[in-house]
This record gives C-alpha cells, sequence and structure tokens, in this order.
C-alpha cells in the first residue's frame, strides 16, 4: 500500500512537470542580415535585417530594437540603438569623422537583439577593414582609374572594383575588374553617354559587397557627357495653370450646352402641355 | 378608357389608399435603421472621422464604396429605362416605372455618402468658388450634379399621364383629399389630346436620349476620377467601360430583385410574367460574362507587371489571409452563379434568380470595395507607422451603421414613391400594342378576376 502510493506521487509529479512543460513556449530562432556601408560622402552606414523563418517564407520583425556596436580586441564603443521598420530592417549612419576604434583599420561591428517573448536572443558581428577608394582621372584619354589603398597608404590588389555612371533612376555599368598590384584598375568611359546640359556626367567607383573591405562608394563629376537639354514633355500637358487647356474648356462647356440645350427643349414642352387643352 | 385600363386602374390605385398595417410595420423597421444611423452620424459629427475606420492612408472605406455602388444602380437604371424606351422595347414597359424610381432613389441618396467623407464640410462651397475643370473631381461632381435634375425630370415626364388618368378618374377610389389635389396639380391638365400626347412623347423622347450617354459619361467620369490617378491599382485605362459594365450589371440585379418583390406584394403575376424573369435572367448571364471577361482581362495584365507596388497589390487581391476570400467570393457571386443559374436549367426559377441577383449586388459592392480600400492601404511611399489602425482599413460600427441607413432609407423612399403613383404606368402600358398582343392572355386573365373587374 505504502509503495503504491509513493508510485502514485511519482506519477503525479511526472505528469505535473510533464504538463509544465508542455505550456512553455518554444521561442522562435532569430535569423539575421547584417550589412556595411561607406558612403560616397564619407559617411558609413550599418544595415541590419532581423527576420524568422515562417511556414510562409521569411518575415522581417518590426518593433525590433536593435544594439549595435564597434570594438577591436582593446576596445569598445557602443554606436547606438535602432528600431526596426515594418520590414525588419535597421539603419545606424556613422557620420563622416567619428573615430572608431580600429587596428590596422580593422573594426568588428556587432549587433544584438535582446529577443523577445516569442523570438530567441541574437548576436552577430563582422571583421571590416577600412580602405580608400579615389579617382585618378585622366581628361583626355576619357579614362577613369579606381584606386584602392589600405589606411597606410599602401596599395591594395585582387580587389574586385567596378566603374559606373549615374542616372536618373540607376547606375549604368562601364565595367568590373579587379585591382593590379599597384591597387589600381583603368576603365575607359565611353565619349557618347549623354549628359546635363554642360556636359557633366557623375562617375561612380564601387567596392560591392567584399567580404573583407564591405561596400564602398565614391562618386566623382566630370565634363565628359554630351549637352543635352530634355523637354519634359508632362509641362506641356500640365494642368496645375490657372486655366485648362482649350481643348478641355471647348469639351466641357460644349457638353453643358448640348444638354442644356435638349433639357430646356424638353421643359418647354412640358410647360406647353396646359395650353394645349 | 379601355376595359384594360380601367381594370390596371382599379387594381394598383388600391395600393395607394391608405397604407395597411404591415406598410407601418416595416416602415417602423427600417425607421429604426435610419434612426440607428442618425445616431452614428452624430456621433461623426461630435467626434469626427477617428470614429470611423478612415485614417491618414486609407482616406476612402465604407462611405466611398457605398457612394459608387448606388451611383452605379442609378446610371444603370437610367441606361436601361432609355434604352427601353426610345428602344420601344413593349414587354419592357411594366419595368420601367420600377427603374426608373430606383434610379431617382439612388442618385438622390448616393451623394450624401461623399458629405459623409469629408473632413471639412463648412469648406464645401470652395468647389465651386475654386472650381478647376482640369479636376476630375469637379468633373463627377458636375456630373452627379446635371445627372440628379435630368434624372428627377425624366421621372416626372413618365408620371405626368398616370397622374391625369388618376386625376380624370379620382372619384371613382379613396384617395386622400390631398392626394386629388397633388393628382390634379402634377398631372398638368394633361388629357391626352393629340397636342399634348405630341409634346409629351417628344419630351420623353429627348430626355431618354440624353439620359443615356449622360449617364455613360457620368459614371465614366466617376471612374476617371480613379483612373486619372497615378497609384497604382487606379491608374487604369480600362477603368471607365470596367465601371460602365459593373453598373449595368448591378442595374439588371436590381431589377430582378424588384420585379420579385413587386410580383409578390402587389399581385403581380399577370404583368411580371416567367418571361420577364428570364429575359432579365438572360441579361444578367450576359452582363455576368462580360464583367468576368474585364476582371480576368485586368488581373492578368496587372499579373505581368512586376513593379513592386503592383505584385504587393496582387498580392493582396490574391492572398488568403488578406483579401483573398472577398476577391474569391466576389468573383464567385458575379461571374460563376448568374452563369450557372441560366446555363444549368433545373436552375431557372424565380427563387433562383434572385437569390443570383442578390448575391450578384454583394458581389458588386464587394468589387468596389477591393477597387478602393486595398490601393489605399499600398501607396508608393511605404506607411511609416506601426499602428494597424493606419496600415490595415477596417469599417467601423459607425460606417456600417449610416451604409444600412442609406439603404433603410432608400427602400422608404421607395415605398412612399409607390404611395403617390402605381408602381406600374398604366398609361403607358395601355398605348402599347405589343403589351395588348403579348400580354393577351395575361390581361384576360386580369379582367377574369372578379375582385378587380
Amino acid at each position: 500500500m505504502k509503495s503504491s502510493y509513493k508510485l502514485v506521487l511519482v506519477l503525479v509529479g511526472v505528469l505535473l512537470i510533464a504538463g509544465i512543460d508542455s505550456f512553455a513556449q518554444n521561442k522562435e530562432k532569430a535569423r539575421n542580415k547584417f550589412e556595411y556601408e561607406k558612403l560616397y560622402n564619407g559617411n558609413k552606414k550599418l544595415s541590419a535585417r532581423i527576420f524568422v523563418k515562417t511556414n510562409s517564407g521569411l518575415v522581417g520583425v518590426p518593433g525590433a530594437e536593435v544594439s549595435f556596436a564597434a570594438e577591436t580586441d582593446s576596445a569598445k564603443v557602443k554606436l547606438g540603438k535602432v528600431t526596426t521598420d515594418e520590414d525588419g530592417w535597421a539603419y545606424l549612419i556613422i557620420e563622416k569623422g567619428y573615430e572608431l576604434p580600429q587596428i590596422d583599420g580593422k573594426t568588428t561591428f556587432g549587433l544584438t537583439y535582446a529577443g523577445n517573448d516569442s523570438i530567441k536572443r541574437l548576436t552577430d558581428d563582422m571583421d571590416i577593414t577600412d580602405v580608400n577608394l579615389s579617382f585618378k582621372l585622366d581628361e583626355e584619354g576619357k579614362t577613369a582609374a579606381l584606386v584602392v589603398t589600405d589606411f597606410a597608404g599602401q596599395p591594395v590588389d585582387r580587389t574586385k572594383v567596378k566603374l559606373a555612371v549615374k542616372r536618373l533612376y540607376s547606375l549604368l555599368p562601364i565595367g568590373d575588374e579587379r585591382t593590379d598590384s599597384t591597387g589600381m584598375m583603368t576603365f575607359e568611359v565611353p565619349e557618347d553617354i549623354p549628359g546635363d546640359a554642360e556636359g557633366n556626367i557623375t562617375l561612380v567607383g564601387i567596392i560591392e559587397r567584399d567580404r573583407k573591405f564591405g561596400n564602398v562608394e565614391i562618386r566623382q563629376d566630370v565634363n565628359w557627357g554630351i549637352p543635352n537639354t530634355y523637354s519634359v514633355s508632362e509641362e506641356k500637358r500640365n494642368l496645375w495653370t490657372q486655366s485648362a487647356p482649350t481643348w478641355m474648356q471647348v469639351m466641357v462647356f460644349g457638353v453643358f450646352i448640348v444638354v442644356a440645350v435638349f433639357f430646356f427643349y424638353a421643359l418647354y414642352q412640358v410647360v406647353m402641355i396646359p395650353k394645349d387643352r | 378608357m379601355s376595359d384594360t385600363t380601367q381594370t390596371l386602374l382599379n387594381k394598383y390605385t388600391r395600393f395607394l389608399e391608405k397604407p395597411n398595417r404591415s406598410w407601418y410595420i416595416l416602415m417602423g423597421v427600417l425607421g429604426l435603421v435610419v434612426l440607428l444611423g442618425l445616431y452614428a452620424l452624430i456621433q461623426q459629427i461630435v467626434h469626427d472621422h477617428i470614429v470611423t475606420g478612415m485614417r491618414d492612408n486609407v482616406v476612402w472605406g465604407a462611405y466611398i464604396v457605398n457612394f459608387i455602388f448606388l451611383l452605379g444602380v442609378s446610371y444603370a437604371g437610367a441606361i436601361i429605362s432609355g434604352v427601353f424606351h426610345l428602344g420601344r422595347i413593349d414587354w419592357g414597359k411594366p419595368l420601367i416605372r420600377i427603374i426608373e424610381i430606383i434610379t431617382f432613389i439612388t442618385i438622390l441618396i448616393g451623394p450624401v455618402y461623399i458629405l459623409l467623407c469629408i473632413g471639412r464640410l463648412d469648406r464645401l462651397h470652395y468647389l465651386f468658388i475654386y472650381a478647376r475643370i482640369q479636376s476630375p473631381i469637379i468633373w463627377d461632381l458636375f456630373a452627379v450634379m446635371i445627372d440628379l435634375v435630368l434624372c428627377t425630370f425624366y421621372l416626372y415626364l413618365t408620371f405626368i399621364k398616370d397622374f391625369s388618368l388618376m386625376h380624370l378618374n379620382a372619384d371613382k377610389y379613396n384617395f386622400s383629399a390631398w392626394q386629388k389635389k397633388l393628382f390634379k396639380f402634377l398631372s398638368l391638365g394633361y388629357k391626352g389630346t393629340e397636342n399634348q400626347k405630341k409634346r409629351l412623347n417628344r419630351a420623353l423622347d429627348i430626355m431618354a436620349a440624353v439620359i443615356i450617354p449622360t449617364a455613360v459619361v457620368a459614371y465614366s467620369l466617376l471612374a476617371w476620377l480613379f483612373g486619372m490617378n497615378l497609384k497604382e491599382g487606379w491608374h487604369d485605362s480600362l477603368f471607365a467601360p470596367y465601371f460602365i459594365v459593373s453598373a449595368v450589371f448591378s442595374g439588371f440585379a436590381i431589377i430582378m430583385m424588384l420585379m420579385g418583390i413587386v410580383r409578390k406584394y402587389f399581385d403581380a403575376a399577370s404583368i411580371l410574367t416567367d418571361g420577364h424573369f428570364n429575359f432579365i435572367a438572360y441579361g444578367m448571364f450576359i452582363m455576368a460574362l462580360i464583367f468576368g471577361y474585364f476582371t480576368f482581362s485586368d488581373y492578368i495584365t496587372r499579373w505581368y507587371n512586376t513593379q513592386e507596388a503592383t505584385s504587393e497589390l496582387i498580392h493582396k487581391y490574391l492572398a488568403l489571409d488578406q483579401y483573398g476570400y472577398m476577391t474569391l467570393t466576389m468573383l464567385l457571386f458575379t461571374s460563376i452563379i448568374p452563369i450557372l443559374v441560366v446555363a444549368v436549367p433545373a436552375l431557372r426559377t424565380r427563387t433562383m434568380y434572385m437569390v443570383s441577383a442578390f448575391l450578384v449586388l454583394v458581389g458588386l459592392w464587394m468589387f468596389r470595395y477591393l477597387i478602393i480600400v486595398p490601393v489605399l492601404e499600398t501607396p508608393y511611399i511605404p506607411i511609416v507607422s506601426t499602428d494597424p489602425a493606419v496600415i490595415k482599413y477596417t469599417a467601423t460600427w459607425v460606417e456600417w451603421a449610416l451604409v444600412a441607413a442609406g439603404f433603410a432609407g432608400a427602400i422608404m423612399l421607395y415605398m412612399v414613391i409607390l404611395k403617390v403613383i402605381p408602381v406600374f404606368p398604366i398609361a403607358e402600358m395601355q398605348e402599347s400594342h405589343t403589351f395588348k398582343l403579348f400580354g393577351k392572355y395575361s390581361i384576360d386573365k386580369l379582367l377574369s378576376q372578379k375582385d378587380f373587374s
């Protein structure tokens, strides 16, 4: 009797623990995307997307607070906290001139998301080595060389660089190639690219998604394009002028007049009915 | 006056006499719905638009959907009655008044919903003071006003002969004194002389010819009010004909519904025959095919547009956790059921026709909802908010109450008008040669009913 009593107690205990465990919530594993960009104006941008995997695909976590930090073996700086947008993205701009901790140009950027009731905590980091990307232009030959140097001004070879020309909504690619032993790659710019009214075009040099350097972009205006005057066709059809176009006025008032003529003629017929007894 | 006319008069003027108990009960119930709408309106006036589901992005909701729906019915009524009149379609004569009354009522009530959308009614007169004819809103404003005037006038023209009939036979019936005075005043002294007939028929022909293009232009203008926007989902060259097709479709559906109700309530089986129901059902069948074709064409064209906003919008229309169920229901109600009801012989019954017509009207209301709300929820510039009320529109009880009050008010007005004028254009039907032949059996049957002879 005593042993069976104990057995019942053990069973109840096991069921209780199992019951509590079955009610415990399984947290989702958070995933992330972490990118670094050195912008053409000298600012640096950290982008992080926090997302979870669901049955319908990857879904961004909106309203998540993401902490960014920069560190080396000897120093650590908290850069700031950013809340993700509706698609799960958080962006942090580090203004030009801000001294980041670095050893030989290398900085480790870290991100931390504390998680919530249903999503697990997440941390990630990436090592970025700061490089300088610059143009070396040959005005006569219409060639643009992209030069990559490290923090000490030494050339960086075998880095893939890309040259493009800025257009209204996108970039027109000119070429992409790896730098040589002098850290340089030269591109010939076509002479028939339409520019603004004075022939100015904007050259864009890019290092794209490099594992060591991240994204780096520089821009330079040159007078190598064909001068162009753009006529904006919308201007001719604009409707924000004081009066409407003549054709529209004729149409609108024409319709009014035609309808009015028929209406008043029909009304006249009705008015005459009592007189026709 | 012929025996036929006398019989029709005997039968249908009794509905103009003192209302019965069920009439008052129905009016009372509808009146309660209107009162609920008035309470909702007071809430909206006192607390402003925050009591509605409309916010910064979705600035239009159930009100504008109802506006477009009611105007669609109105313009369709104008087009169909105009075609019946000008085409001298005699079998359609008993339907003309049923259609014209709903045309008038919906153009009267529809624009009220625009006023409910406007935040600053105190600036309403600016629309006239600072009117710019470049603006599609101004086109629509004038189109609605002109159409209201034309429809009211045309409705009155079609009443004159019957007012005269009732005025001249007033002593035979239990009309109240105010009714007798009203009939005399509104009949304009019409006695059916040759000259009077000529003048009235001329006026009717002119107005019928004018209201058809006016209705087409007016509803096209309403479509362009959306089409001239650069918003994804609205900037569409198909919109004007698409709107016209949906309007005519709703016109056929509302005629079917009203025919069923009038036939039962007014004991009009001998006038609204199975032939009428079949003809209108065939009309709905054809409109369902055309509407389905337009809908498919619109979706498939957009499907091939891979721009971000278009893809997002198409996803919203088809995703079951967003508007997918509404899209499927709309397609089922508007493009499948009306076709099946005619295509399957066993389903060709008056009850099925009426159920199908009701579902078509519900489907076409949803169609307008799908045009307005998902598009406004998908702007080119992403909505910068995590507040669900800003991102997604949900109509509140205030909006539903005012929508319901509009429908209740329309039914009440219909019932009141049918206390002033017979539900069928008796004088017009008397003049109809084909009706005499086409409906000979029915009229004979009617004449044999001692109650009315």
